[in-house]
């Protein structure tokens, strides 16, 4: 059945407090066990607080309902927690719908609240109670969300959401947030941008559902942030799954504590180094796959500044993978030749902790200054990526634990000035090169001190047109230098047996027969 | 049902209280008149008022068309704001809608409820605008019949009133 606000009462003439009018349909169509509650288009229904529960169809196409001003901190505009509306079922319950509605949360004119004065003032709050084991069923869809002090959907513990077909524009703490477990979260076709606030997306799991758990899944799909502001930390189990998402400006910040996280067929803009936001903290499994990377410096960030692409910290967390499947690391055009522009720069991480990172494929372009920077050490496989870094690889100090261990594994590398820098090392890190081919040209080293100590697995092959006996040749030990031409009876191949970036040692391995 | 019949057939029914007087008009706004269906067709006002003829002929097309019209205010409702209407109503509905579907019209007026009432399923309420159902507070009104109007308001009062279809 269909309970039209306008019959008990809604003037919708955007002047008029209607919220009793409305709550009066609502009530009515909950005490028939659920029903359509219609906004009649064309009307702005002013609304402080409304409670709604399962069962409802809130449809309001054309509609829009639009909170008064100087509302509290505390009054959503809908909400499902009050006593005798909140969800508190053993299985999940009947759906809440919410259609085609405007909500605007009318945040010109409702006092100080970029200090989170009025962080818990949202559009659409959605949670069912804890301590049971249902979850509040909701649907929203082709609703418009704008000028919210909070969030436009915030979804809290003990709820299962739909959200498609949406829009939210200058909402200050997100577009769609997530802060509660034992939820599910499904977000699909679904644009966050702003002028005043970049909305974005915000997924900070601090409220236990039942059994005590923050652990929520969250898929998204077909996911525009134009202006930014992609926020994920999910931790305990919680699983992410996401594609097509176009993020084009920084923040971009992801936490995957235990919890497994995949991303494919989006792009990233991602900001400066030291911004607290632009990181990738403790994945435990995560993949981004057919992703593209941007550096981007903010508008109004002063100065050169260090901008990375992946600022990653495993935080002290153990046997995390973090995978980059064909995956381009480009600088777009806010980034100034004075910056300097990393693609993935690695926070120090103790090879006892056995986290991996993945590179497999894709490439980083020659806006970089350093393509793989570890400033103290991890452990990586880079495998058939196209690297064009000034730097292509950069290991940093290591000490006490804080040590390398990586795998080049047939990357390609052009147009760099120095191949591969070594600021240290000792004997507890490892540099292992496989199917590398270079040019004499190409063969650029800086090998700092202690970077003898550092066990070479494997070997690369150098090409060069004369022996490197008696001139100054780069080289790591076991690497193989090759006449580009076979001469018949001369030296052909020699090996590297002490490491030097300018002039190594190489003893004759192979001559040719006649 | 057009807008134009319905018109029609409000008009006979007036009409038709006219020429049965003064009296007549006291017994129909009690109730007591006892046929079943006024028609607002070609038949005569006492075929329709007495019944004989009409039953007689029945032609089964005609059927149909014979679907109660009751306006509430011909059953004592004042819809002034401040008697309470809930009697007539109640009695209505006892009346014409125990047995049978009907449709219950109101007219403008705001129709104090003052007692807990079910309007049931078989009923069809048409609310003219400006028509008002106002129950006092404490007072439910339960509507289960279908309910016509605009889009303007037609429940009032401090009371409660809940639509559900059974």
């Amino acid at each position: 059945m269909e309970y039209n606000v306008v019959h008990y009462g809604a003037t919708g003439d955007g002047t008029t407090d209607d919220t009793a009018a409305i709550q009066s349909a609502i009530d009515s169509a909950l005490a028939a066990g659920g029903g359509i509650v219609f906004f009649p288009a064309g009307g702005t229904y002013i609304v402080s607080q409304l409670n709604v529960s399962e069962g409802l169809i809130i449809e309001g196409y054309g509609a829009t309902v639009k909170r008064p001003a100087n509302q509290s901190k505390w009054t959503r505009t809908f909400t499902t927690t009050v006593a005798g509306y909140l969800y508190d079922g053993s299985a999940d319950s009947k759906p809440l719908i919410f259609q085609g509605l405007t909500i605007d949360g009318n945040r010109q004119n409702q006092g100080a609240y970029r200090n989170y004065e009025l962080e818990q003032a949202h559009l659409i709050f959605l949670m069912g109670n804890a301590a049971n084991s249902g979850k509040l069923r909701a649907v929203i869809e082709d609703c418009y969300f704008k000028d919210c002090v909070a969030d436009a959907i915030s979804v809290y513990t003990n709820v299962s959401v739909q959200i498609s077909n949406c829009t939210a524009v200058d909402c200050f703490r997100g577009g769609v947030v997530v802060t509660g477990g034992y939820s599910d979260v499904h977000v699909n076709n679904f644009k966050a941008h702003g002028t005043v606030h970049a909305t974005g997306i915000d997924v900070e799991l601090d409220g236990p559902g039942y059994g005590n758990t923050l652990k929520t899944d969250i898929t998204m799909n077909n996911l525009y942030l134009p202006d930014g502001d992609f926020d994920v930390a999910v931790l305990q189990g919680s699983t992410f799954t996401g594609s097509n998402i176009i993020v084009n400006k920084p923040p971009f910040n992801l936490y995957a504590e235990n919890s497994t996280v995949k991303i494919m067929n989006s792009v990233f803009h991602v900001g400066v180094l030291d911004d607290y936001l632009d990181r990738v903290v403790s994945p435990y499994d995560v993949t981004f796959q057919n992703c593209t990377f941007y550096a981007h410096k903010p508008a109004g960030t002063t100065g050169n500044r260090s901008i990375a692409c992946i600022h990653l910290f495993q935080f002290g967390n153990a046997n995390q993978t973090l995978r980059f499947l064909d995956c381009d690391f480009k600088a777009d055009s806010s980034v100034g030749a004075a910056d300097t522009v990393y693609a993935i720069y690695f926070e120090g991480d103790q090879l006892a902790k056995n986290n991996r990172v993945i590179v497999e494929g894709g490439s980083i372009s020659n806006r970089f200054n350093y393509g793989l920077y570890w400033k103290f050490g991890g452990r990586a496989i880079v495998r058939n990526t196209y690297v064009e870094a000034s730097t292509c690889f950069y290991f940093g100090v290591t000490s006490g634990g804080y040590d390398y261990d990586v795998t080049l594994d047939g990357t390609i590398a052009k147009n760099h000035t120095k191949l591969l820098e070594i600021a240290a090392g000792n004997s507890s890190c490892k540099l292992t090169t496989k199917n590398i081919v270079l040019t004499e040209s190409e063969n650029t080293l800086s090998l700092g001190s202690g970077a003898t100590s550092v066990s070479y697995g494997g070997g690369r092959l150098i090409q060069g047109n004369s022996s490197p006996i008696s001139r100054s040749v780069p080289g790591l030990p076991h690497d193989v230098f090759r006449l580009n031409t076979a001469v018949s009876g001369a030296d052909y191949e020699w090996v590297c047996t002490t490491g030097s970036g300018t002039a190594a040692t190489w003893k004759r391995r192979t001559t040719l027969g006649p | 049902m057009s807008e134009e019949k319905n018109k029609k057939r409000i008009i006979s029914r007036r009409k038709l209280l006219a020429s049965i007087g003064a009296a007549g008009v006291a017994l129909a706004t009690r109730g007591l008149i006892q046929a079943n269906t006024v028609h607002a067709d070609n038949e005569s006002v006492s075929e329709a008022v007495y019944g004989a003829v009409a039953e007689k002929k029945k032609p089964p097309g005609k059927e149909s068309l014979a679907v109660d019209w009751h306006n509430i205010k011909d059953y004592g409702a004042r819809g002034n704001g401040s008697a309470d209407d809930f009697p007539a109503l109640s009695q209505l509905i006892s009346a014409r809608l125990s047995a049978e579907s009907g449709t219950v019209y109101l007219p403008r007026g705001t129709y104090r409820i003052g007692t807990n009432l079910t309007i049931p399923a078989n009923a069809h309420l048409v609310f003219d605008n400006g028509a008002l159902l106002a129950p006092d507070a404490g007072v439910t009104v339960t509507i289960a019949a279908t309910i016509s109007a605009g889009t303007y308001r037609i429940f009032a009062g401090s009371g409660l009133v809940r639509q559900r279809f059974r």
